[in-house]
């Protein structure tokens, strides 16, 4: 998309009769987001289904066998959120190493450093506290802390965000995060609304609140990519 | 709002990543403002006319 914008700059730049030297010291050929190529993403799409498909797999083979426990599903989750962390993070690591594009900026760079470790902690504590309290039935207060015990780290990714919002400084990245979180949250809203109500009339299986989470973030991809071609 | 600051910068031989550096922007900020995709707000507005060493309104104008 910014390589098609590119091409339209250039071809803007040359219609304003400016200077064929002035044109060269220019880096308007330069992405303004690293390209990585078809090959990567297709090894890197490829790597992602492997990776979904093995766990998925490995808790299928855990739940026929009665092999499911807190320890084998915390080390199958953990193993997976491993896996997705280093996914995640590729495109950015071998885009610095080929030093494509601008390096990150400091406010995405820690929102990134507080996102992704309460994602892994979340991923290594919902097993656990499942199927701690499916095996043990705990009550009162420890009952609490184990139903608790999975929000936690999602309420620190929720901080993440709202951090982002408060330090991002580039008012132009800043409007487009707030736009698409908007958007996707507009989504979000819509969907629950009317699920709720097709939930009331048992017309659709009961879903738990805490879908509402990995739903918005599940929204914010069509809603990132409409405000994306908006500005771009 | 229109603006011309692509041209300005092309007088200036800057490239989009020397001015988003020395606004202390991002290049996509950059990119965003010179194609009128976003506007800018007053004080950045006030920044990039300075940058150039214009008036705020010899860079933007607005296009009825």
């Amino acid at each position: 998309m910014s390589s098609v914008l590119d091409v339209r700059l250039c071809q803007v730049y040359l219609t304003l009769n400016m200077e064929a030297d002035v044109m060269a010291d220019v880096d308007e050929n330069l992405p303004a987001t690293p390209k990585l190529g078809l090959r990567f993403w297709v090894l890197w799409w490829g790597a992602l289904a492997i990776v979904t498909a093995g766990f998925v797999a490995a808790l299928s083979v855990l739940i026929r066998n009665g092999l499911w426990s807190s320890w084998t599903g915390m080390l199958t989750t953990a193993a997976f959120a491993v896996a997705i962390t280093a996914l995640a993070s590729t495109p950015a690591l071998v885009a610095l190493r080929r030093n494509l594009g601008p390096k990150m900026r400091g406010p995405h760079r820690r929102y990134i450093m507080r996102f992704l470790p309460a994602m892994l902690v979340y991923s290594l504590i919902l097993a656990p506290a499942i199927t701690f309290y499916q095996d043990t039935k705990p009550e009162g207060v420890l009952a609490w802390v184990v139903a608790i015990a999975p929000a936690a780290p999602l309420l620190f990714a929720i901080r993440a965000l709202m951090l982002y919002y408060k330090e991002e400084d580039d008012e132009f990245l800043k409007a487009m995060a707030v736009q698409s979180h908007l958007l996707a949250t507009g989504f979000m809203m819509a969907i629950c609304t009317t699920y709720g109500f097709l939930d009331m009339f048992d017309l659709v299986p009961h879903v738990d609140l805490w879908a509402v989470f990995p739903l918005w973030a599940l929204c914010l991809v069509p809603a990132q990519a409409i405000t994306m071609k908006k500005f771009r | 709002v229109k603006n011309k600051m692509r041209e300005l910068r092309a007088t200036m031989g800057w490239s989009q990543a020397e001015v988003a550096a020395m606004l202390d922007v991002s290049r996509q900020s950059v990119i965003a403002v010179e194609t009128g995709k976003f506007d800018p707000s007053l004080p950045l507005a006030f920044r990039i006319a300075r940058l150039f060493g214009r008036k705020i309104e010899d860079v933007f104008f607005y296009d009825d």
